[in-house]
């Protein structure tokens, strides 16, 4: 049951910084939303439904705005944004057909009303209205891999694409409150690396980069006066809430922190009177190696805290796993693959060449990876990278696969098996069977399981290990077993070639909601 | 003049705020431009004139848009560039499409920006051969050149500026649009099933968009697909005459796809004189060397796949704009 929380009096006095206080820490606790303008409302999604709510900031408590029926209905809200007069709820809403579609929603709650539905652009993210409340500022994101910056007409539902990226859409937009700009973070190119922060003219008329430093600046806000731009940036070491000012589209001056110290920050919004809302991420993820018939022990790594879907080298002597880089810990664009030398212990991070990576196997002659992802120019599948530089050969392309491309393993020879309709697979060592997870049913050998929503598989000797919904399990001629691998965090997992061991990711994140209250000082007062 | 035939987008889906450059369906409304030279209406006029100008050419003979024909997607039908008595290049002239969005100029990316690139061919003694002094004058002889020039500069012409105002005309020659942007936007009947099943291929099996991505696509980067390689060697260095980089030899900017029925022949050298015989040529792999691009493989389409691919590339023919259709 969705436990919604009170006002926690931790409120944080540090100095000047302004002070800070949370506002959501609830199991199911999301930033998927914005304040209102008056700060009375978060909207978000409702942890126990999955429909689009508003959380009262003051009691603490989540009122669903929609009512989507059926239990079984796989409908659910994303992103939202708030209207400046908070009338009403822009959403994106995973519709019947499998993919995002814009709708707007009174905040009374009701009926929504799709304003965008458009299959090729299948991911779509409100991020802030007009002044006006006529057009809302919304990410697209298109099956070609595309993201684009676009107004949509509230009424209408008409488009105005203002500026197309590639796959490196931004972590955050919003509109200036003249309605006259656009600040919104990319990393310009199509490869990962840090973020600088952009404002874009709604006119289309000019662009400028505002934020240009070392390190990751993302996440923009505007201040209420239009003055200012805050942002999050780990240019002091750690993630701080830093602003720039700006004048006519263009920076004016240094950049000033804000407060410092903020770990895995998510500004969602600034409100009229300059309170800041922002998501935090706490936990953490680490790989656990865990010798057959043994307990499980965390791998102490170089970058600890964000670890998962460990793969072990074919010879044994190797652990390939991802790790999440930069300074913010949300979104998927992120992830590295570390290779560890087992014996030394020394890591090294494979170069960034793919936009997202799921998992990793390794090839018989530990060579090259086989990785299910996707990359920057708007393909999904599988990708082989070399080991020993990086280097990516495309394997299989699957259109529609999504970020998480598609299942695959190698054959003892070399060759690749893919499984682009079915949910997982394993090929056993020798070679002689393939394990295929269906929607209800594993088959691997001759042999079926029914067993449902089975993501993960890898062979173990003659039997099969397998993840479902967060759990591990035992796949063998005497049934489905659970085990108990303490703290798993359900993602993929590896069991070594000639030991048996088993390597998987353990622990996890979740998220709250906080306010910094009163984060604009008047500008003459800053010196 | 033909560019005065072309008649423009009045009519599509065009947004325009105020002087802001007006842009037809399935491209962005920001139309980039460096700060120093932004995009404006008299700019743009002026840099038309100084396109369709055949003083720009050592005999008289030929202007830019004596090459870059708009009815050919700014390009002109030929294997090879013509210059001023009837000098053939070795590259054919590229189409001018989209070019704002460009990250580099030429076959082989030897100029960063579109001002640096605008006043090379009236440079090239295979081209249309003038000196610099030479152009600078030829445009202030012609008196309604100079004139403009002041007004919109502020100063008799220069060279910068005169580059400046070409730079911009180019950066305003649009195409969107075409039935794919239609399709993308929503329209599910705007691609015949033949053309949305060439989309699926093109996305997919085809791997055409290894290289051809994004909404100019093109990757904006160098590849090697065999063109600049024959019997046994490279007949035209590419990219790695920029570059000095052995592994750039034979690599040549992607172009982009808009327009590109329109545009034959193709590759760099014009050497394929239809869109069946590029599909051919990349259905089989483009053509072995040592430094052909990782991505090049033999793709075993059927006929009819073929069919679909060439289908879906002529789906990309839209309406070509250039600056604002009511100056015209």
């Amino acid at each position: 049951m969705l436990r919604c929380l009170l006002i926690l009096s931790a409120t944080l006095a540090l100095g000047a910084e302004p002070a800070t206080r949370v506002v959501w820490d609830a199991p199911g606790a999301n930033v998927l939303g914005a304040p209102t303008p008056d700060g009375r409302f978060v909207s978000c999604v409702d942890p126990a439904s999955g429909d689009l709510a508003l959380l009262d900031t003051s009691s603490g408590k989540v009122r669903r705005l929609t009512h989507k029926g059926s239990a079984a209905s796989k409908e659910f809200a994303y992103f939202s944004a708030p209207s400046r007069d908070g009338s009403r709820v822009a959403v994106a809403w995973f519709n019947d057909a499998g993919y995002y579609d814009l709708r707007v929603v009174s905040a009374q709650g009701g009926e929504a009303r799709v304003l965008f539905r458009n299959e090729e652009s299948g991911f779509v993210q409100p991020t802030a209205w007009t002044p006006d409340n006529r057009q809302i500022l919304t990410l697209f994101f298109r099956k070609d891999n595309i993201s684009q910056i676009a107004l949509v007409h509230a009424d209408t539902g008409a488009v105005k694409v203002l500026r197309s990226l590639n796959w490196v859409y931004p972590k955050r937009m919003e509109i200036s409150p003249d309605g006259r700009w656009i600040a919104y973070d990319s990393f310009g190119g199509d490869r990962a690396g840090p973020r600088d922060i952009y404002v874009l003219a709604v006119d289309g008329s000019s662009e400028a980069k505002v934020v240009d430093a070392p390190g990751e600046d993302l996440f923009p806000s505007w201040s209420p006066d239009g003055k200012e731009i805050l942002f999050a940036s780990d240019r002091s070491g750690t993630m701080g809430a830093w602003a720039v000012r700006v004048e006519n589209g263009r920076a004016v001056g240094e950049a000033r922190l804000i407060r410092g110290g903020m770990q895995q920050f998510l500004p969602m919004g600034v409100t009229a009177r300059g309170d800041l809302y922002y998501g935090l991420r706490i936990g953490s993820n680490e790989i656990a190696l865990m010798p057959d018939g043994g307990k499980p022990a965390v791998l102490p790594t170089r970058t600890p805290g964000r670890n998962s879907a460990p793969a072990w080298s074919q010879d044994g002597k190797r652990l390939a796993y991802l790790s999440r880089r930069g300074a913010e810990n949300f979104g998927v664009q992120s992830v590295v693959i570390v290779i560890r030398d087992l014996e030394s212990g020394v890591e090294r991070d494979l170069p960034q060449r793919l936009a997202t990576v799921a998992a990793v196997r390794w090839s018989p002659d530990d060579e090259w990876l086989l990785a299910s992802g996707a990359d920057g120019k708007g393909r999904s599948g599988l990708f082989r990278v070399r080991v020993r530089d990086g280097a990516v050969r495309t394997d299989t392309v699957v259109e529609g696969a999504g970020h998480g491309g598609i299942p695959g393993d190698w054959q003892p020879e070399g060759e690749v098996v893919t499984g682009e309709d079915v949910h997982a697979l394993a090929v056993s060592p020798d070679g002689k069977a393939t394990a295929r997870a269906f929607l209800n049913k594993v088959i691997a050998g001759g042999r079926e399981w029914a067993v449902d929503g089975v993501t993960w598989l890898a062979w173990k000797g003659d039997s099969l290990l397998a993840s479902r919904g967060g759990v591990a399990l035992s796949l063998s001629d005497e049934g489905v077993r659970r085990l108990a691998w303490a703290n798993y965090d359900g993602g993929p997992f590896s069991v070594h070639p000639r030991t048996g061991a088993v390597a998987f990711g353990v622990g996890g994140t979740r998220s709250q909601v906080w306010v910094m209250e009163h984060v604009f000082a008047p500008l003459d007062s800053q010196r | 003049m033909c560019l005065r035939l072309w008649i423009l987008s009045a009519s599509c889906a065009a947004l325009a705020l105020g002087e802001t450059l007006p842009v037809p369906l399935g491209l962005d409304a920001y139309v980039p431009a460096p700060s120093s030279n932004p995009i404006t209406r008299e700019k743009v006029e002026l840099g038309r004139a100084l396109f369709l100008f055949k003083g720009l050419s050592r005999d008289g003979s030929l202007s830019c848009g004596g090459c870059h024909l708009p009815e050919r997607a700014f390009s002109d039908g030929k294997p090879g560039a013509v210059g001023v008595r009837g000098q053939v290049s070795a590259r054919r002239t590229p189409p001018l499409i989209n070019r704002a969005w460009g990250r580099s100029f030429f076959w082989d990316g030897r100029a960063a920006t579109l001002e640096d690139q605008v006043l090379q061919p009236i440079l090239n003694p295979k081209e249309m051969d003038l000196t610099l002094p030479e152009i600078r004058e030829r445009v202030r002889g012609e008196e309604s050149l100079r004139r403009r020039m002041v007004e919109v500069f502020g100063r008799e012409a220069e060279n910068e500026d005169i580059a400046r105002a070409l730079a911009t005309y180019v950066r305003t020659i649009l195409s969107g649009g075409s039935p794919y942007d239609r399709f993308v936007a929503g329209d599910r009947e705007a691609l015949t099933p033949l053309q949305q099943q060439g989309l699926k291929l093109f996305r997919g099996k085809a791997n055409c968009v290894a290289c051809h991505v994004g909404p100019q696509f093109t990757d904006e980067r160098f590849h090697n697909t065999g063109t600049g390689w024959r019997e046994g060697a490279f007949v035209d260095a590419g990219r790695a005459a920029v570059t000095s980089d052995p592994a750039d030899r034979g690599a040549f900017k992607t172009p982009g796809l808009r327009e590109v029925a329109r545009a034959a022949p193709y590759m760099h050298d014009g050497s394929l004189k239809t869109l069946e015989e590029v599909v051919d040529f990349y259905n089989d792999g483009g053509r072995e060397n040592p430094e052909r691009d990782v991505e090049m493989r033999e793709l075993k389409l059927t006929a009819e796949e073929k069919r679909a691919l060439v289908a879906f590339l002529e789906s990309l023919s839209g309406k070509v704009s250039d600056g604002w259709p009511a100056a015209r």
